[in-house]
């Protein structure tokens, strides 16, 4: 019974809200809606306005274009970082091929004079177990050898020996030592002939005794615990 | 003169179908005038916005005219018409989000308001009431959840039957009862103080 009340009411509100709606006032066109349409179709301006399609560009290549964007954005960064971590001024200059390999002659020299430097026992290792102890120590060399490149060994200049002036040289010893560059005191470079080479600046030149005396330190250790390895 | 008048007496059925054989324009611009104003009152409830609202009627018009060929004689031309109308109400809802609880302005009340006293005199006070009333009215209509707003206003205000509302919104008749009846609650309840009153 109350249930068919309730029911009852419900649809007595409904007609309430149904009356409520159907007197709402009617909304007209505006008047110059059908010239406003009809001057439309004889332009033939078919554009709908209220259904503005978005271009391609807005739905394919915009978020392309910014996921790209990002992804460079992010790369950047974290090479940045990287980059950061060296201090780009300290950097050393890269080597010159020509260089590096002269570079790793010497070395090799090294290797050698070290050895003979070496006393007794060494004198007595077999030809070769010599051999195969030189590559070794050489291979440890060329290890010893990058990092010594990269810290403590001379920089390499980015020019001639040949054709460079060597400050420290030049301000401490005489005139007739001097000479040892191939450049005579009064002949700087671009001086008095500008087609061999032009003044490219002031280099400092770190000192290479501490360098080498430490790359021959470690190669003498190298040495003597090979030769007890051999002796065992 | 004559065709005119001779096409004045036609059904939308046969203007539609006369502007289709012969591509006819007076079918079509008598198919305007006869619907422009039920469907500006259609779009208006649903979206909120009378300039917004003559926009999307425009474009309706423009689309039927453009599609004149996709209309099947099966169909009542009234319901492909507001099929047309309420989809494009729909994406215009669906562009503009949630600002359109915003969009009604108190120029479109005062246009209203006008367009009560031109058909007939009431009182001063009265007309401020109404006029009143028809915003708060309007105002819960548009907070009512899209899928019910239009199924009220479809039934309730335009007064279409189940059967048609089925034919322009293609879901099923049970669907539509249950939606009418969900949006008639959720009105109602949103119109609470305007029955105490």
């Amino acid at each position: 019974m109350e249930r068919n009340n309730n029911i009852g009411n419900e649809k007595k509100e409904f007609e309430k809200l149904k009356t409520l709606l159907k007197e709402l006032p009617k909304v007209n066109a505006p008047d110059n809606f059908e010239f406003n349409l009809m001057t439309k179709i004889r332009n033939k301006n078919f554009e709908v306005k209220s259904e503005k399609k978005k271009s391609i560009f807005y739905r394919v290549y915009a978020p392309t274009f910014a996921l790209a964007a990002s992804v460079i954005l992010v790369f950047m960064i974290f090479t940045e970082k990287g980059v950061d971590a060296d201090d780009p001024w300290n950097l050393q200059p890269k080597l010159r091929p020509e260089i590096q390999s002269s570079k790793a002659a010497n070395f090799g020299d090294q290797i050698e004079e070290s050895e003979a430097s070496l006393k007794s026992p060494n004198n007595k290792i077999k030809n070769s177990d010599k051999s195969r102890a030189s590559s070794q120590i050489q291979e440890l060399n060329i290890e010893k050898n990058n990092l010594s490149v990269n810290k403590r060994s001379q920089p390499d200049y980015p020019f001639d020996k040949s054709e460079s002036v060597d400050l420290d040289e030049l301000l401490t010893t005489k005139e007739s030592s001097s000479s040892s560059t191939g450049i005579s005191r009064s002949h700087l470079a671009g001086k008095n002939d500008a087609s061999k080479s032009q003044f490219k600046g002031f280099f400092i030149r770190q000192k290479e005794a501490e360098a080498k005396k430490e790359s021959l330190r470690i190669h003498e250790d190298s040495l003597k615990q090979l030769n007890d390895s051999l002796k065992k | 003169m004559a065709l005119d008048k001779k096409l004045i007496s036609l059904t939308d059925e046969e203007l539609i179908k006369e502007f289709q054989d012969n591509n006819t324009i007076d079918a079509y611009e008598i198919l305007v005038n006869r619907f422009k104003d039920p469907l500006m009152n259609f779009v208006f409830r649903f979206v909120g916005d009378r300039d917004i609202c003559t926009d999307i009627v425009q474009d309706t018009m423009i689309k039927f005219y453009l599609n004149k060929d996709s209309y099947k004689s099966i169909a009542k031309f009234s319901t492909w018409i507001y099929t047309i109308a309420g989809n494009l109400a729909k994406n215009e809802l669906k562009r503009r989000g949630r600002r359109v609880m915003l969009s009604v302005s108190n120029t479109d009340d005062d246009d209203i308001t006008l367009q009560i006293e031109d058909k007939k005199f009431i009182a001063p006070d009265r007309a401020a009431d109404n006029a009143i009333k028809d915003k708060i009215v309007q105002d819960a209509l548009l907070k009512v959840k899209p899928v019910y707003r239009e199924m009220i206003i479809l039934r309730d205000i335009e007064g279409f039957s189940y059967e048609e509302i089925v034919e322009m919104t293609g879901i099923s008749i049970g669907t539509v009862k249950s939606r009418i009846n969900r949006g008639r609650a959720h009105l109602q309840k949103l119109l609470k103080n305007i029955y105490e009153v």
